[in-house]
């Protein structure tokens, strides 16, 4: 099973001087991939904000 | 000439190793890390990093410089002021080198470039300041793969975090014996069940452990992580770190200046005494060792005279209030860290010479002992001689505070035992010392039994 695993990270990973642990690595995956979404909305709402702060800053210096 | 050759720490990672010359700290860069280097420094990383405080700054010398075979670059860093070690730290300075490492990685990410490693080891204090002294930590990042330093991030700093905030604080000493950090297992069946409703501890840790354990399934499948994923990891990671807080209170002598039996007018007559002092080393020092520092009181005194000061304390809320008094004050002169005097940091790690005992990190040109001795000669039954032994050991001068029998604070030691300590008085105590050291001042502390001194080690 951990061969079968270690397979899909070697995919893409180069093999490192530090055992990351393959258990770890395709916990990783897991984690990773299911915040990932969240995430995205957090930074992109964080990009909004900060915009809308912007114009606001702009708008109440003319 | 003085070399000494590759240090004995640096063999695990077979892209370079750090090395001393004729005094001067050198990083060798072997061939196969050659284009990690450049690319560290061509994508503007290193600049950033070192702009931000974040990584220690280096100078590329002549690779002639070399100490082994199969250099392609020679580097001089910057020297950090002093290694210090996980099991050393406060639970905020912990914190503040695991948001660091998060950070660095981040950056990285965004400049292609990905941490290939997250010991702790790696992170050193220049005062309040956290910085990656492993300039080699470095390397290309590949579009979707892994980040292959997550256990040992969750090893090294979350699982003892998580520990020291949510069970108990000593557990930070943990990672003394386990030097490659806590295993995410033991950490999970170490931490209270309601860790579990926390999603970070309940992901990173707990679930982490069942994984580590080698029971995740997988297919034969090509798997994408995509950088996006590993920001958002990073950024998960960084929530989980940020959710971990300890108050420092609660400890034996986490209110130490709350309780002591000096008069505000004595106190600051001590202040004036040790001030004194300071002055008359202070010319041929550089460096000073406040041994059972507390909050760190007296060590400002040394470093409002220019010396690099490190507060020891065996208080793990006392080293954690006199590091966020650091934090604040933006210091680098001032260090607090942890130490057992009566046992303290021992060599450790591959054939004991991984890590410096507190002694091969000495010794320190002044050394303040203050309210101290009576603790580990009634508290720890240690005969002054001995004392006077491992202060000749880790110092060049030393400011000590005599604290009699008369005193009230001794009393009370006294009160539940049997004084068997004879020899625990003035004249015992100038007599063990004078072994060691001369006499170059003694000053009675006005409004107290107690008496200051300043010696000179012998020879």
């Amino acid at each position: 099973m951990i061969s079968e695993n270690l397979h899909i990270i070697t995919n893409h990973a180069p093999l490192a001087y530090l055992d990351g642990g393959s258990g770890s690595l395709i916990f990783q995956m897991l984690v990773a991939s299911s915040v990932t979404a969240i995430f995205a909305i957090k930074t992109r709402w964080q990009v909004l904000m900060a915009s809308v702060a912007k114009l606001r800053n702009r708008n109440s210096s003319q | 000439m003085i070399e000494r050759g590759r240090l004995p720490s640096s063999f695990r990672d077979p892209s370079g190793f750090v090395f001393e010359k004729d005094g001067v700290l050198y990083r060798q860069i072997q061939a196969e890390a050659d284009n990690d280097l450049k690319l560290l420094i061509e994508s503007g990383l290193q600049g950033e990093l070192v702009q931000a405080g974040l990584v220690v700054p280096f100078e590329q010398v002549d690779v002639s410089l070399a100490a082994e075979p199969g250099a392609a670059m020679v580097i001089q860093p910057q020297r950090v002021p002093f290694i210090s070690y996980p099991y050393e730290w406060s639970f905020g300075q912990l914190k503040a080198a695991a948001l660091a490492t998060l950070e660095i990685a981040r950056r990285s990410l965004e400049k292609g470039m990905i941490l290939k490693d997250a010991s702790a080891y790696n992170i050193q204090f220049v005062g309040h300041r956290p910085v990656l002294i492993d300039t080699l930590s470095f390397e290309p990042y590949q579009e979707g793969s892994p980040w292959n330093a997550y256990k040992q991030f969750c090893q090294h700093f979350l699982a003892p975090l998580a520990l020291m905030a949510l069970c108990d604080i000593r557990l930070g000493s943990l990672l003394e014996t386990h030097i490659d950090g806590i295993d995410v297992d033991l950490a999970s069946g170490l931490l209270p069940g309601k860790t579990k409703f926390s999603p970070g501890l309940l992901t990173h840790i707990h679930l982490h452990a069942k994984a580590a354990m080698g029971t995740a399934a997988g297919t034969d499948r090509k798997a994408n992580l995509s950088k996006l994923s590993l920001f958002a990891l990073l950024d998960n990671l960084k929530g989980t770190i940020n959710g971990l807080n300890w108050n420092p209170t609660g400890t034996e002598w986490g209110d130490y200046y709350d309780n002591t039996n000096y008069s505000e007018a004595s106190l600051q007559k001590k202040r004036e005494l040790v001030g004194q002092c300071l002055d008359r080393v202070r010319e041929s020092s550089r460096t000073c060792w406040d041994l059972g520092a507390n909050n760190g009181e007296f060590s400002r005194l040394a470093v409002e005279r220019g010396l690099f000061t490190i507060a020891w304390d065996i208080d793990p809320a006392a080293v954690e209030q006199a590091y966020r008094y650091v934090d604040k004050q933006k210091s680098e002169l001032l260090l607090p860290l942890k130490q057992d005097l009566r046992n303290p940091s021992p060599s450790l790690g591959w054939h004991l010479r991984e890590r410096y005992s507190l002694i091969q990190r000495g010794p320190a040109d002044v050394v303040l002992a203050l309210a101290l001795v009576h603790h580990i000669a009634i508290g720890n039954n240690t005969p002054l001689g001995k004392i006077a032994e491992f202060l000749a050991d880790v110092s060049r001068q030393v400011i000590i505070e005599f604290v009699p029998k008369e005193d009230s604070q001794v009393q009370r030691m006294l009160v539940a035992r049997k004084d068997i300590f004879a020899e625990y008085d003035e004249a015992g105590f100038e007599s063990a010392f004078a072994t060691k050291f001369e006499t170059v001042a003694k000053l009675p502390i006005e409004g107290t039994h107690r008496t200051l001194y300043l010696f000179a080690r012998r020879g």
